[in-house]
């Protein structure tokens, strides 16, 4: 497993008084994250890195073209890449059959089942308060709206990126679970 | 084919806690495997599953500390998106929309700047701003600003537009 790699993102972070934005290091920090969200939507791996990258290019490109007045990673590039993705879904519908349609891949309403009903949050409540203190604070961080890397929390907490992700590991062995009763 | 890749290593890839080697074997892997394909999908849900329930979670008790500071962010975003004309889709939420909440209480700041309609903007299921069509979730339709503009799926229906 990779020790520290976000090794930097303080710096980056420090830049928000900078309008500048260096997308390699942006890139770097967030590319996995919008590949896993495009995974969740059901894409497959090598259709989630190519939309990804065509999500970079686009915010690069609109950037130096001064369309872009204000960014906040990671979302930004997740709202792009999810748009995208659905666009790419509406290109195939629009070749297809109504029988030839796929479900569009339930990520998506998942995600918006998740934010609109709280039954998964009591899950989520009931699943933390059996974890420890410190358990419960490194979910909220690594999981909070700020989405720190790895290494700024583990260096917020005091502790190890190790220790860190194996906390985490634990936590979320204990939402996996809580999370999928319905289905067991 | 390589062996499986251990459960681990595929929760450990969602959280990009692999190195670059480690990530890209078990890449080349998945692209051949289609039970560790599907086993890769299971777990990115999870992952952002668990985004979404943190950050409202977040919100939640945020909300639940009276005269936070977050109680002062949203009057702010609100004058602010008001002042700035945002035209937004608003479908009825319940509670006040924590505007900027992040912008004030967050432990790391954020990686580049970010104005108060870009907060709107950018998290569209946080601000209820999102919306359901036929295809699932749909980008919002902003009007104003044009660094998003042109994100409007096309076949959607023009968004209601406020007066300015
Ligand atoms: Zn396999």
């Amino acid at each position: 497993m990779r020790e520290g790699s976000e090794e930097g993102a303080d710096e980056h972070a420090g830049a928000a008084a900078a309008p500048e934005i260096d997308w390699q290091t942006a890139i770097a920090r967030y590319d996995r994250r919008v590949v896993v969200s495009l995974l969740a939507m059901g894409l497959g791996l090598d259709q989630a890195k190519d939309i990804a990258q065509e999500t970079w290019l686009k915010l690069v490109e609109k950037e130096r073209r001064g369309e872009l007045h204000a960014v906040k990673l990671p979302g930004l590039a997740i709202k792009q890449a999810r748009f995208l993705a659905l666009e790419a879904h509406r290109g195939r519908r629009s070749h297809a059959t109504v029988d030839d349609v796929p479900e569009l891949p339930d990520g998506t309403q998942r995600i918006e089942e998740t934010v609109a009903g709280r039954r998964d949050l009591a899950r989520a409540e009931r699943a933390l308060a059996e974890c420890s203190p410190r358990a419960r604070e490194v979910f909220g961080l690594v999981y909070g709206p700020h989405a720190p890397s790895h290494a700024e929390v583990a260096e917020q907490l005091g502790m190890s990126v190790q220790r860190l992700r194996q906390t985490l590991c634990e936590v979320r062995k204990r939402l996996r679970l809580a999370l999928n009763e319905d289905h067991d | 084919m390589t062996d499986h890749p251990r459960p681990e290593a595929l929760e450990a890839y969602v959280m990009d806690a692999l190195s670059a080697d480690e990530a890209e074997a078990l890449e080349t892997h998945v692209a051949t495997c289609a039970r560790c394909a599907e086993a890769l999908c299971r777990e990115a849900r999870l992952e952002e599953h668990l985004h979404h329930l943190g950050a409202e979670r977040g919100r939640e008790q945020e909300s639940l500390r009276p005269g936070s500071r977050g109680d002062l962010a949203i009057a702010g975003a609100v004058l602010l998106a008001a002042a700035a004309g945002v035209a937004l889709w608003l479908r009825p939420v319940p509670g006040p929309v924590n505007v900027a909440q992040s912008q004030l209480t967050h432990h790391v700041p954020p990686l580049a700047v970010c104005e108060r309609r870009a907060d709107l903007c950018d998290d569209p299921e946080r601000h209820g701003i999102a919306t359901v069509g036929t295809a699932g979730l749909e980008v919002p339709r902003y009007e104003e600003g044009p660094p998003l503009m042109s994100w409007r799926a096309q076949n959607q229906p023009e968004p209601k537009r406020s007066s300015e």
